[in-house]
């Protein structure tokens, strides 16, 4: 038994004591009830664990917390092992915290020191945990979408992810604008224009020049348009010229990272059908075409329609056409019923009528290849003055748009909208085309500056 | 690509390659340098057959360049040749012994009777100064090209005679390619290797009609004619009729640019010049017709052309070859002068893509009654091009419906090498009722091609004269056996650079007998035959009798 502390200066005199509520022992009892020296001793510690404890706790806490309020500074400053560390602090001890597991994702993401297998897995399986319905939801659906298409070329799984992300947010210039980029690079530019309108709508009033530009190019120089993503993914050398090389390797990239997705092989038997290899582009159809959902994708069915008329198996290709998915509307639907009509039956008048009906979707206004299929259906009817009227306005548009003086003024003007009137060469353009609205956009757009954001650089943030 | 397999082929093609043991030993000289790609060294040379001894048996001639810089050499080193036909079995070089040989860079041959004396005289089609050589009748040819009036000095490519003013004797209709020479020459650059330019990189030149005066001379009356359009560099021509009104059409296969196809129409406004006749005045009509582009109105290239009746509509349709990457074209004939480009659902399209075609032919290898086609392959721009450079060439086998299947793989081992084919000239030099071929190569020897395929089938042969001892251009012949009929028309010129047998083959198939044959006469003539006999050739002159077209 340890020896009473003696009473020092600092403790008060027992009579100093406020007098403690008297226990019912204490009025019947002559004798104070006052705990054992052994217990007081036990609390005291117990108290004196607990406080630290406490201490330890809110310390501990803080000190996580620090590291996640540090992590984003660190992270700016480019320290991203200091904002990795406090980061995963945090997390060990608030592991289910969203926005610190999209911090994390994005340090792994951004840090190129480190080798794929140190970033990528972690950072994938960060983003994938956190569930759409927290606020950090689209911008983790936003982060996996660009990993997915930049790292590891999955642009059908970018894509629906993407598709999530604009669930969440549909007004997200960002969101449509990657959209639009994975439907070009995986050539189906033909779809994008509802979403091209999209970006527009959404873009800042200095982005819509801009915009506009990437449209054009999109749409009438496709290897130009994604020239500096193909430089960025390693499929076009720094002084190379886009061109249908390039394209080969990007979308031989895609179907090889991305083996599952119908989508990836149609895109790739496209080129070649678009190079004059229809037997190589229908092996490849044909190889896929056991994938699931293969029949349920419209590009991979009118993929396969297109090649199978272009071998001459008018056939095979209505047997597929007629199944094809989705609504019996829009320019690619049209375009192939006419000229199923036109080769396969004969029926210059329904093909005619399909060929109109391509003609007043994006891109049929430009698609001077189907006018020109018109006026030889025209022909074909003995509609000699109508069919020579079709035939020469489609002469125009490919004049204007592929004959080379043309070409090369546009994409002269397109390279120079910091001069103001190389806007109205191009609206001029639209005009031509009978596209009013786009020319009247045109008209309305100021120059750029030249400050303006490349695109790698947009969609990589 | 895309061809059946040997159990689905049906009666497999079998041609032999003959020359050299038939004693055709020839390979035409392009003069090529290397590094240098002087335009005229990609053309080639093309051949024609004439029986120019009328012994029966088809003569063979055939094109050779030239050095195109510097002086010529001494001894005549670079001769066209000329091959005698021995029964059939082999051929003999006679070309020192017939005289008034040509030199010249030499490109396309027409034969045609121009001075109707039974003997098939010779047009050469040059680069530079062209030529023309009467047959004599006693196995020698006489140098005319001055005498005659028809010398002019231009990038002559293929050639056809033809009545283009109907007055009863042949004029010739001479394509024209470009407006080139050493002093404006160029090389291009492909994906960073030099090659030869194109077409697109000089101006077309106007293609030539020079018209017989009937005395031995010629005058050059395209433009007066209506026969002459802008912006034509002319490499394949062929003259038959297309709307059944029994005058023929001209058509003209441009390179990269608008095809041409005259018409005749009577215009009482014809303008009368000394030595033409006022009839009706050629017309260029072939954007109207559908002929002039593709169906998506892209224009090919067009080396070379031929005329069948592919789909068995009894109307003439038109196969054209073209570039690598871009599809060979079948234009469907549609009746009144309309077509409409069958190309895919062909397979003609199908077929093409990988290739660069140049002299063709159409030619019913297995009797069958539908004409099938032989293209010749070859790349044009020089060999520090990355392959395909040498091409495989193509037989093409119809279904009777106008749709092709590749047979190539089977027909023999000619098909199985590379060649830079160039001209086709398609002749029965054997007499045995199917069409072999003849075919120049650039760097390699000429391969003549003996079709050997066993159909166990039947064959009608036709030779046609008609009153003013011309071949009825413009004229048709209707074969029918068991309800069933085929026309083939009269046709001048076509292929590529080449001339090939002007006598008509039908393929019966298992009928030896033709029940019914009619001949309809560009005069407006016609003759009808019932019950003759297959497995012969028969002769036929205007207003005569059909009498077997014996071989002495």
């Amino acid at each position: 038994m340890e020896p009473k502390k003696p009473i020092s200066a600092s403790e008060p005199a027992a009579a100093d004591v406020s007098p403690l509520p008297l226990t019912d022992a204490a009025h019947g009892d002559d004798k104070t009830d006052v705990p054992p020296p052994s217990m007081t001793l036990a609390l005291r510690g117990l108290r004196l664990v607990l406080i630290l404890g406490l201490v330890a706790t809110a310390g501990t806490g803080v000190w996580a917390w620090r590291g996640k309020a540090d992590a984003k500074r660190w992270a700016l400053r480019g320290d991203f092992v200091r904002a990795r560390s406090g980061l995963r602090r945090y997390l060990w001890l608030f592991p289910r915290d969203a926005e610190a597991r999209l911090q994390l994702a994005r340090a792994l993401a951004t840090d190129d020191a480190l080798l794929p297998k140190q970033r990528w897995p972690e950072a994938f399986a960060l983003l994938q945990s956190i569930d759409d319905r927290t606020p950090q939801g689209f911008e983790a659906r936003m982060c996996e979408a660009r990993l997915a298409f930049l790292v590891r070329l999955q642009p059908t799984h970018a894509e629906q992810l993407v598709r999530r992300a604009l669930a969440l947010k549909p007004k997200s210039r960002d969101a449509w604008f990657l959209l639009w980029k994975i439907l070009d690079m995986t050539g189906r530019g033909d779809e994008s224009e509802t979403v091209f309108q999209q970006v527009l709508a959404l873009a800042a009033a200095d982005e819509r020049t801009w915009c506009l530009r990437e449209w054009f190019l999109s749409q009438f120089a496709p290897g130009l348009a994604n020239a500096d993503l193909d430089r960025a993914l390693g499929f076009l050398k720094p002084d190379e010229t886009a061109g249908p090389a390039c394209e080969f390797q990007r979308l031989l990239a895609f179907r090889n990272a991305e083996r599952s997705s119908p989508l990836n092989h149609a895109a790739l038997a496209r080129w070649f059908e678009r190079q004059g290899d229809f037997e190589q582009a229908l092996k490849i159809l044909r190889e896929s075409s056991g994938l699931p959902g293969a029949y349920a994708n419209r590009y991979f069915v009118f993929a396969l329609v297109e090649t199978y008329l272009k071998a001459g198996q008018a056939d095979l290709a209505e047997k597929y056409f007629v199944d094809c998915p989705g609504d019996r509307a829009g320019y690619e639907y049209w375009r192939l019923q006419g000229i199923l009509h036109e080769e396969a039956h004969r029926d210059y008048a329904q093909a005619v009528t399909a060929y109109d009906r391509a003609m007043m979707t994006w891109p049929g206004p430009a698609d001077w290849r189907t006018v020109l299929r018109k006026a030889q259906c025209l022909r074909a009817l003995g509609k000699a003055d109508e069919a020579e009227q079709c035939r020469a306005a489609g002469e125009k548009i490919r004049t204007d748009l592929f004959g080379a003086p043309n070409q090369k003024a546009l994409l002269d003007a397109a390279a120079r909208l910091t001069e103001p009137r190389q806007l109205d060469v191009i609206a001029g353009y639209y005009m031509s085309l009978g596209r009013r609205n786009e020319a009247a956009l045109w008209r309305k757009a100021s120059p750029l500056t030249g400050n303006e954001t490349g695109f790698v650089q947009r969609i990589s943030n | 690509m895309f061809g059946p397999s040997r159990e689905n082929i049906g009666i497999v093609p079998r041609f032999q390659e003959i020359a050299s043991r038939a004693g055709v030993r020839f390979a035409y000289f392009n003069d090529a340098v290397p590094g240098r790609y002087y335009f005229p060294e990609i053309l080639g040379g093309g051949a024609g057959w004439l029986d120019y001894d009328r012994d029966g048996w088809l003569d063979l001639y055939v094109m050779t360049g030239c050095p195109l810089a510097g002086p010529q050499p001494a001894n005549g080193r670079y001769k066209n040749r000329l091959y005698h036909n021995r029964d059939g079995e082999a051929f003999d070089d006679v070309t020192l012994s017939v005289g008034g040989q040509p030199t010249g860079f030499g490109h396309g041959c027409a034969v045609g009777d121009f001075n109707a004396d039974g003997y098939e005289d010779l047009y050469l089609s040059n680069f530079g100064e062209n030529g023309l050589f009467v047959n004599q009748g006693d196995g020698t040819f006489q140098n005319v090209t001055h005498a005659s009036g028809i010398a002019a000095s231009f990038w002559g490519t293929s050639a056809l005679w033809l009545d283009v003013d109907s007055d009863g004797d042949l004029d010739l209709y001479a394509a024209s390619y470009v407006d080139w020479n050493i002093a404006m020459h160029k090389a291009c650059e492909y994906n960073g290797h030099k090659g030869y330019c194109g077409p697109g990189s000089y101006t077309p030149e106007a293609d030539r009609v020079f018209v017989n005066q009937g005395d031995g001379t010629f005058i050059e009356a395209a433009e007066t004619l209506g026969l002459q359009a802008p912006g034509g560099p002319g490499l394949g021509v062929a003259a038959l009729d297309f709307d059944d009104d029994l005058q023929p059409e001209i058509y003209v296969a441009n390179d990269m640019a608008e095809k041409f196809l005259f018409t005749r129409t009577a215009d009482p406004a014809a303008s009368r010049t000394a030595g033409v006749q006022p009839v009706g005045r050629w017309r260029e009509v072939a954007l109207q017709a559908g002929c002039a582009l593709s169906g998506s109105g892209e224009a090919e290239a067009g080396m070379g052309v031929t005329c069948a009746d592919f789909d068995g509509d009894g109307r003439p349709d038109i196969f054209l070859t073209h570039y690598y990457q871009k599809k060979n074209t079948l234009y469907r004939n549609l009746g009144r002068l309309l077509f409409h480009d069958d190309s895919y659902v062909s397979r003609i399209a199908a077929h093409s893509m990988l290739s660069l075609g140049f002299g063709t032919a159409a030619i019913d290898y297995d009797r069958d009654g539908a004409p099938d086609l032989f293209i010749a392959n070859g790349h044009v721009l020089g060999p520090e091009q990355p392959p395909p450079v040498e091409m495989q060439p193509q037989l093409l086998h119809n279904d009777g419906t106008g749709k092709f299947d590749d047979v190539s793989a089977h027909a023999g081992r000619y098909f199985q090498e590379l060649w830079l084919g160039r001209g086709v000239a398609a002749a029965d030099f054997d007499n045995d009722g199917d069409l072999d071929l003849v075919v120049s190569h650039l760097n390699k020897p000429l391969a003549l091609l003996r079709n050997d395929t066993p159909t166990g089938r039947h064959f009608l042969g036709l030779r046609l004269t008609s009153a003013n001892r011309t071949v009825p251009v413009g004229g048709r012949v209707a074969a029918t056996v068991r309800g069933s009929t085929r026309v083939q028309p009269v046709v001048a010129g076509g292929s590529y650079l080449s001339s090939s047998d002007r006598r008509l083959l039908f393929g019966l198939g298992e009928h030896a007998l033709v029940e019914r044959l009619k001949i309809c006469w560009p005069s407006g003539r016609v003759d009808q035959f019932e019950n003759v006999a297959a497995d012969q050739y028969w002769r036929l002159d205007e207003g005569g009798q059909l009498k077997p077209d014996t071989f002495p």
